[in-house]
């Protein structure tokens, strides 16, 4: 991907073939960047997003970055159904649907890694992961619908990370706020976290040494 | 264990992603479906598992499908046999409401419950619930009842473009003409008497968008002139044609409609109404001779109508053609008139005979036939009064010095009588509630 490209919901079959999130959680993605909130004007195609990163092969400490994400080459049929959404959905899954969209995307750009599985309603709500050169590990994501001063996305944060460390020994927590803070932008957090690092509270520590990616190798 | 080791080739996964899109999309009968077939992939997995934990994870997931696609007796009879001690902690924790869930919804009673409670929250006006309910419960209803009643109820909330989308899906099966169609779009005739004209177009172009058909074109006319009506001069005018082409697209369409449904009072009506618009544009267009002959279609259309012959009258007296005038006149005494309006319209022939100079004693006979049919006919009395205080010739041109305010009603493009309230409105209330008891259409 050239840099600086959108990220494109419509890649979402080919970074993720083993699971359907674009069907799943599109047009909820779709719905959280452009309908609501805040209403975008009609021919939104692509909202930036805020990313506060945490990576598996860093130090541990926090990078903030930008990305865009686009839905430019998403089937009609996805965008089309968005103006109903609303209607037919609870607002609570459309926000939590969104939220996997976002981290989908990002899990893939920055760290190079494949959801392997979405587990149904009732069995968990978490998703398993597929980084080349290191062990499977899973990822949990929440969405907040509109968080005026950024409150609710830390405590959420913290939350979800103490939760993927229940099942695994490391693993991903994600928390998209959708309108954070007064400049209403669309803010993502993802942070890895280690069991190992927990001690003292804080549960998104560096990771110790492990392989590289093959993404990051291609990157290199 | 983990859902890829039941779900490998996420064969199930696939399917409920499906299947929540389908409901997310409102077509519920796609989702059941889809739910169905991944509970299915779940059970044959199910099949094949040996350990215990394996199984009743599988029964959970294959149940858990199944109620999402509202197979709840299918849910019911999983779910009894899954044992929580072998779930996982997680799953364990989410299998106590899972079960209440289930019973309740397998239950007999549970549709018939739930459109009840559907029912008092219409009454209560209480839509957005309605619309959260309909949200947690798809399946009480088919997929043509659910949109019809999401339609109504974002029409309510003055929703017009996602009321459409509804209404379009609620729709495919009913024909072009139907009732459901007519209220559909009478939503679209009932803004305007609120002033609300923008809002009725954003409405019917969506649905025109949507539905295509002999309903949509003509009340989307109807609604272009009523925003020609309130917009500038220039604008006017290219609405007035946008107007007249829908008018046109409407009456070919209704000609191919079913003879009950052209005959329908209400397709009559808003037909009707179509014409009166159309009439207006042309006049306002200056196209006097495509007035005439729409005048004259008015008539063919509604030959019974006496309405369209005092129309075509007036438009006739106050282009100088008096004599046309009080043809028509004569041809409306022809038709079965109240009182009232017969009492009308021999006020207007008792001035256009006036205007022609026929004899004092016959106009005066005229204006004396009104009065016994209407005694207390405002107009009249004030056209009689101005012709026994200042008659003392009857110039052909003198038509100014006559009030006709009475006949010029309906050529007034803001004081037409929209009745249209009344022909959709009427019935939408009770419609909409019998839809909400008995789940049909």
């Amino acid at each position: 991907m050239p840099p600086g490209a959108p990220l494109e919901l419509g890649s979402l079959p080919t970074i993720h073939p083993l699971v359907s999130i674009l069907y799943s959680c599109g047009t909820s993605t779709i719905v959280r960047l452009s309908l609501d909130p805040p209403t975008m004007p009609s021919d939104t195609m692509v909202r930036s997003v805020i990313v506060d990163w945490v990576s598996r092969s860093g130090t541990g400490a926090l990078q903030e970055l930008t990305r865009e994400i686009a839905w430019t080459d998403v089937p009609k049929a996805i965008t089309e159904e968005a103006k109903k959404w609303k209607k037919t959905k609870n607002s609570h899954d459309i926000t939590e649907e969104a939220a996997i969209g976002v981290m989908a995307l990002l899990l893939h750009d920055l760290e190079g890694a494949e959801i392997l599985e979405v587990l149904q309603q009732g069995s968990g709500g978490d998703y398993l992961l597929d980084i080349p050169g290191v062990p499977d590990m899973q990822a949990e994501s929440s969405g907040i619908h509109t968080d005026p001063m950024g409150y609710l996305s830390t405590q959420r944060m913290k939350e979800k990370c103490e939760q993927v460390l229940t099942k695994c020994s490391t693993g991903f927590a994600c928390v998209a706020a959708f309108s954070h803070s007064p400049s209403q932008d669309v803010r993502c957090k993802l942070h890895y976290v280690s069991r190992s690092n927990e001690a003292g509270g804080d549960s998104t520590k560096k990771n110790p040494p492990a392989k590289r990616s093959q993404v990051r190798k291609k990157q290199k | 264990m983990n859902a890829t080791l039941v779900d490998r080739k996420g064969i199930a996964s696939r399917l409920a992603a499906e299947g929540s899109f389908a409901i997310g999309c409102g077509y519920t009968t796609l989702a059941a479906e889809k739910y169905a077939e991944a509970g299915k992939e779940l059970e044959r997995r199910l099949a094949a598992a040996r350990k215990a934990p394996d199984r009743h994870l599988l029964r959970f997931l294959a149940a858990t499908q199944y109620y999402l696609g509202g197979h709840y007796q299918r849910a019911f009879h999983l779910s009894k046999h899954i044992e929580a001690r072998f779930l996982s902690p997680s799953s364990r924790k989410l299998l106590p409401k899972f079960l209440k869930d289930v019973r309740e919804r397998s239950s007999p009673n549970y549709k018939e419950r739930m459109r009840k409670s559907l029912t008092q929250l219409w009454i209560a006006k209480d839509y957005e619930k309605v619309l959260d309910v309909l949200k947690d419960h798809q399946f009480i209803y088919g997929q043509g009842p659910l949109a019809f009643l999401r339609a109504v109820t974002c029409a309510e909330l003055r929703e017009w473009k996602v009321a459409a989308v509804f209404y379009a899906m609620a729709f495919p099966g009913v024909a072009d003409g139907s009732d459901l169609m007519m209220m559909a779009a009478g939503h679209a005739l009932i803004v305007p008497s609120e002033e609300r004209v923008d809002e009725a177009w954003e409405y019917i172009s969506q649905l025109h968008k949507l539905l295509p058909n002999a309903v949509t074109n003509i009340v989307a006319s109807i609604t272009c002139f009523f925003r020609a009506s309130k917009a500038t001069e220039e604008n006017r005018l290219l609405m007035h044609r946008d107007q007249l082409r829908y008018f046109e697209e409407g009456r070919r369409a209704y000609q191919i409609l079913p003879v009950d449904r052209q005959n329908h009072p209400e397709m009559r009506d808003i037909l009707s109404m179509g014409f009166n618009a159309a009439l207006m544009a042309l006049i306002r267009l200056g196209d006097d001779a495509q007035a005439r002959v729409m005048v004259e279609e008015a008539i063919r259309f509604e030959h019974n109508d006496p309405e369209t012959f005092i129309q075509l009258a007036e438009y006739a007296f106050h282009r100088g053609q008096v004599s046309q005038a009080e043809r028509l006149c004569n041809l409306a005494l022809t038709k079965r008139l109240s009182n009232v309006v017969r009492a009308q319209v021999l006020g207007c022939l008792a001035v256009f005979q006036d205007c022609l100079g026929n004899p004092r004693a016959q106009v005066e006979s005229l204006f004396r036939q009104a009065f016994d049919l209407d005694p207390g006919n405002e107009n009249v009395a004030t056209n009689y009064k101005v012709f026994t205080d200042t008659v003392t010739s009857t110039p052909v041109n003198g038509t100014k010095r006559w009030n006709l305010d009475p006949i010029r009603k309906p050529f007034d493009p803001d004081m037409i009588s929209w009745e249209s309230s009344q022909i959709s409105g009427a019935n939408r209330n009770a419609r909409v509630r019998d839809v909400l008891f008995a789940g049909a259409m």
